[in-house]
């Protein structure tokens, strides 16, 4: 697998038209959830964050309240333009999906009994569980697996796909030895 | 009765909203609970039926919501269920990031990052099998997420292709009699 070219990272100043037309894009790509298609724009296209920063960044989202890429958004937003730069991503994210899903909402009705269409969304759903699939192994490339990471990874997947132990459980008893761990090493991976 | 299922649905998202650690599928009972046991704004079928719409929509999964709002009171629910999914969380992501920044030379919060990472890729490929059994009725639905998933990790190509390229496929395994419509 080829490395990224130059991986610009963190510091590089993003404009604010930039980050808008980066998170309408991430919404319309965005079917069966923003995973895919905010790896592909943050990280792969645009280059706004390395893996290992989308992944980091990506887990503090992930035990913060609301959608992962929404609150990703905000701070995003946050660190290039301020309060500002929150708003007007935020906004960009979710104007063009809400117009859609009104257009949605208001003729399946004409087309929903067609079994073409139903074969056809069930078709993309599938598709679409592929695609998360992809993104957890693309966010592993930003992680050094040693026995630790690979311990805690498996048992997190076990606990929730096998046991479907709520997320807040798997949080509360596997977070606390795995940063340790990081802790004890010096914060480095 | 509309104003008070407004208020209904505002009091319902935002406080779901504070407790969705983990995105907007891990809510799906709480909203069945709220919109169709506790208050009867609408019935299990209708609750499906936005489940469905929303899955072909674009956008975050958390959307959800909004379609929620505009089957139980039309622009101003689907408005209301908006700003309440999206503004409480919003604003507690945006101090949490300007404490990050403050603390951003700190070993802890550098441990705290990659000490979740691992638990990060954990809980997104569970949601990938959770999701992927739900989808998948037969052969070749796992077929068309393995092979998706085996594509978009060795490219970096647009994630839309794979939907298209899934949808079409249905439609054809359809057509020719290899797949069950549900």
């Amino acid at each position: 697998m080829e490395e990224l070219p130059v991986q610009r990272g963190d510091m590089r100043p993003i404009s604010l038209f930039e980050l808008c037309t980066g998170f309408m894009m991430i919404s319309l790509l965005g079917f069966g959830g923003l995973g895919a298609s905010s790896n592909y724009i943050i990280v792969e296209r645009r280059r706004w964050l390395t893996a290992k920063e989308f992944v980091e960044l990506f887990a503090i989202c992930a035990i913060l309240p609301g959608g992962n890429i929404m609150n990703a958004t905000i701070m995003l937003g946050a660190r290039h333009h301020g309060v500002l730069g929150s708003v007007l991503a935020m906004v960009s994210l979710l104007f063009m999906p809400l117009l859609i899903l009104i257009a949605v909402v208001t003729t399946y009705d004409h087309f929903s009994y067609l079994p073409d269409v139903r074969a056809a969304i069930g078709g993309a759903a599938s598709a679409a569980a592929g695609l998360i699939v992809a993104t957890a192994t693309k966010l592993g490339k930003g992680i050094v697996w040693r026995a630790a990471p690979i311990c805690f990874a498996t048992a997190t997947f076990v606990a929730i796909s096998y046991f479907r132990l709520p997320l807040w459980m798997v949080v509360l008893f596997m977070a606390p030895p795995s940063v340790f761990l990081a802790l004890w090493k010096g914060g480095r991976p | 009765m509309k104003d008070e299922a407004i208020w209904g649905l505002f009091v319902a998202f935002s406080t779901a909203a504070l407790f969705s650690i983990g995105g907007g599928s891990a809510l799906m009972p709480e909203f069945h609970r709220q919109l169709v046991e506790v208050n009867g704004y609408m019935t299990s079928a209708e609750f499906a039926k936005s489940v469905a719409l929303a899955q072909i929509a674009p956008g975050p999964n958390m959307l959800i919501v909004s379609l929620m709002g505009w089957q139980v009171a039309g622009l101003p629910g689907l408005l209301v269920s908006t700003f309440a999914i999206v503004v409480p969380p919003s604003l507690i992501a945006y101090f949490t990031w300007r404490t990050m920044e403050r603390l951003k030379d700190a070993a802890w919060l550098s441990a705290v990052k990659i000490g979740l990472a691992p638990l990060v890729v954990g809980l997104m490929l569970a949601s990938g099998t959770i999701t992927a059994r739900a989808a998948n009725h037969d052969a070749i639905g796992y077929v068309l997420t393995l092979g998706t998933a085996m594509i978009m990790h060795f490219s970096k190509r647009n994630p839309l292709w794979m939907i298209a390229t899934g949808a079409v496929v249905g439609l054809l395994a359809h057509r020719l009699g290899f797949m069950s419509v549900v």
